[in-house]
């Protein structure tokens, strides 16, 4: 449990621009009106993800001491924010998918 | 438990900032650990908490090295130099995520369990500080180093905070850094000034003199 309240704190590291990512794709699967965009909007989710960990680790890395007291090192930190912006965007760009 | 760092080196291009560093730490003690600005008092203990690497370095607990991430093994708590808090977790969020109870808090600092539902930015510099130091010291690490935990802080909450330190000593080694080198010597076990990248044990106030880090008594 606290494993996973931990990784749901490293995602708001990210949390906002992600989810206007993940909604921004989400926008343009409903609008094409076809399922077959998934494979592109599955890359673009991947590029935004190296860009936003690089950016957190530039910009945020100051902020990476309170997780590391928590015992989470850099690699747990990136991984887990990155899993949990994978999960929110399988659940809404999934949810799309099925509806087209 | 007997914590032991040496062998530590950190370089960047051709300046050396540690070279010849040696401490030893046992629970139930505290260490000052003096320098001045740029002696690499900041970079010692975050080489030794984790998060740092350095080009070489020994860490043992109990003889047994330390390797690999052992920040996951939360053997040392660090308190950083610059705020250890992110602005989007409130304070009893983080309570709950260190494992901290409240009434810990409570009882030394009432005041402070106000703004267990606010947010670091939301807050002065002080009490953020402050909450920051009270969070490391009562969580379950049996070390915690303390970079600057004086800094910010109004004398009679430092004075309080000095008091917490000293109640949760024995069953912690503490290393605490800090500029207010009166506040520090007065609850150190054991002084160490950093200076040229090599700590040095200090047995009288002149050693502070012939080291650099006063210019006079």
């Amino acid at each position: 449990m606290r494993f996973i309240r931990v990784s749901l704190c490293c995602f708001r590291l990210i949390a906002i621009p992600a989810v206007l990512i993940t909604i921004a794709c989400a926008a343009f699967l409903w609008m094409s009106g076809s399922a077959l965009f998934l494979v592109s909007l599955f890359w673009t989710k991947v590029i935004t993800n190296v860009l936003l960990a690089g950016f957190v680790y530039v910009f945020r890395s100051s902020r990476f001491c309170f997780f590391h007291n928590l015992g989470f090192s850099l690699k747990y930190i990136l991984l887990s924010m990155i899993l949990m912006d994978w999960f929110v965007a399988l659940i809404v760009l999934g949810s799309v998918a099925l509806v087209l | 438990m007997k914590l032991e760092f040496d062998s530590i080196s950190l370089e960047f291009g051709m300046h050396r900032v540690l070279s010849s560093v040696h401490m030893v730490c046992n629970t139930g003690e505290i260490i000052g650990l003096l320098g001045r600005n740029g002696s690499g008092k900041s970079c010692l203990m975050r080489i030794v908490f984790g998060s740092v690497p350095a080009q070489s370095k020994s860490v043992r607990v109990n003889g047994e090295y330390l390797i690999g991430n052992y920040m996951r093994q939360k053997i040392i708590g660090y308190l950083p130099q610059h705020g250890l808090l992110p602005d989007f977790v409130t304070f009893g969020e983080a309570l709950n995520l260190f494992g901290v109870k409240a009434d810990r808090i409570e009882s030394g600092f009432p005041e402070l369990t106000e703004l267990l539902n606010q947010k670091p930015f939301q807050v002065s510099g002080g009490q953020r500080r402050l909450f920051e130091a009270l969070l490391i010291l009562f969580s379950d690490h049996p070390f915690c180093f303390l970079d600057e935990p004086f800094s910010g802080l109004m004398p009679a909450h430092a004075e309080r905070l000095t008091e917490i330190i000293k109640k949760v000593k024995p069953r912690k080694g503490i290393i605490i850094s800090d500029h207010l080198h009166r506040q520090v010597r007065s609850i150190a076990d054991k002084l160490y000034v950093l200076a040229n990248g090599k700590t040095y044990p200090v047995q009288s106030e002149e050693q502070l003199v012939e080291l650099g880090y006063l210019t006079n008594l």
